[in-house]
């Protein structure tokens, strides 16, 4: 009898990274509503920013990992053309790609700049809307996982108005 | 060309290279016949049985009929022309789904359906069907049939001509998303990053 070894790497990184996305969403709040105090040194502010950047960019890199992982087994799994067959399985396959691209792109530009990246508008604008952007397409990848194997999701409703899967 | 940006580009021209090299690994395997357990793993949950309990014993090019019926909770039959000695036979039908016209139980999660099997070789042979489910739910059955020479020659009819049909449009637009998506995110992603540094203050 073969085993399905996907469903073992996938529950870690999703969550990771959609805890990564919640941070990230807080980090961009407080550094344009708090930006002075943000600056500051010493302050309870300018120390929980950045604690939440050190999570963030270790989240990344795991998460990374993980969907790495995920991806690998997901094609050791599943024979190719069974995936391209299931539109759910072609939407997960297609954003989990980008979602590779987009990981890659903030752990290289985090471990690059190291915190400046929160320095200038345009830096953190384009860090923590990319970092938000990653967990909401890990969040949809992993319903789809979901209604993939148990036929639902708590957010299947959502899908079906957005028109997800597509194509 | 600077040291510095010459190594720029060259990383920049790799991340491409290499995102433009893995698109092809995401691309078809066309006639990709496997059995259910190469996919499914829940061996034990579906029931599956047959009429045909004993061999069955028949001439070549004589058809025969053989019921199925697949229960609790079956969504698919399938007899594959590729799995055991399926191809020594001509098979009436190679899916038949919970709920479709050839299924004859209207209860859903329950598949009774009846093949029609004629065999074109002589020999024992072993013919094999899969009901399968979600969940990872699969369960396959196999009917034993000794085919003998008939009293009269057969001849094993021409294959039928089969047209293929048209590709799926959202398959095409989903293969073209993949060529240009992909490639078109790392670039957007490399002009983000040559922004990023730029207006990154210096140390």
């Amino acid at each position: 009898m073969t085993m399905a070894i996907h469903p073992v790497f996938v529950h870690f990184h999703t969550g990771i990274l959609t805890a990564n996305a919640a941070i990230a969403l807080l980090n961009l709040i407080m550094r344009t509503v708090f930006r002075d105090r943000i600056r500051t040194p010493g302050t309870t502010m300018a120390r929980l920013f950045h604690e939440f950047d050190t999570f963030i960019l270790w989240g990344n890199i795991i998460g990374l990992l993980g969907l790495v992982a995920g991806v690998v087994t997901g094609f050791m799994d599943w024979p190719m053309q069974a995936l391209i067959d299931d539109p759910y399985m072609r939407f997960k396959i297609l954003w989990s790609a980008i979602a590779l691209e987009i990981f890659v792109f903030l752990v290289v530009m985090r471990l690059k700049l190291g915190d400046r990246v929160w320095a200038s508008t345009s830096s953190y604008l384009i860090y923590g809307i990319l970092v938000v952007v990653g967990g909401v397409l890990m969040i949809i990848l992993g319903a789809m996982g979901g209604i993939a194997v148990y036929s639902d999701s708590i957010l299947k409703p959502v899908l079906d108005w957005l028109g997800l899967p597509w194509p | 060309m600077k040291r510095k940006q010459r190594a720029n580009l060259i990383g920049v021209f790799l991340f491409v290279g290499i995102v433009m090299g893995l698109v092809p690994f995401a691309f078809t395997f066309p006639g990709n016949t496997n059995e259910c357990n190469q996919c499914h793993t829940d061996l034990a949950s579906l029931g599956l049985s047959t009429n045909a309990t004993e061999t069955v014993d028949i001439e070549v090019g004589v058809p025969f009929v053989v019921e199925f019926t697949a229960d609790n909770g079956a969504e698919a039959l399938a007899i594959g022309t590729d799995w055991e000695d399926n191809e020594q036979f001509l098979i009436s039908d190679n899916l038949v789904e919970d709920g479709d016209g050839e299924d004859t139980d209207a209860t859903e999660g329950v598949i009774t359906t009846s093949v029609t099997f004629t065999p074109i070789a002589v020999g024992e042979f072993t013919i094999r069907a899969w009901a399968a489910a979600n969940l990872g739910r699969a369960v396959s059955i196999d009917v034993t049939v000794n085919v003998t020479e008939g009293a009269t020659t057969f001849t094993t009819p021409p294959p039928t001509t089969t047209t293929t049909p048209p590709p799926d449009p959202l398959i095409e637009i989903w293969t073209m998303m993949m060529y240009t998506l992909i490639p078109a995110t790392a670039v957007i992603l490399v002009i983000l990053s040559v922004i990023m540094l730029r207006k990154a203050p210096k140390d």
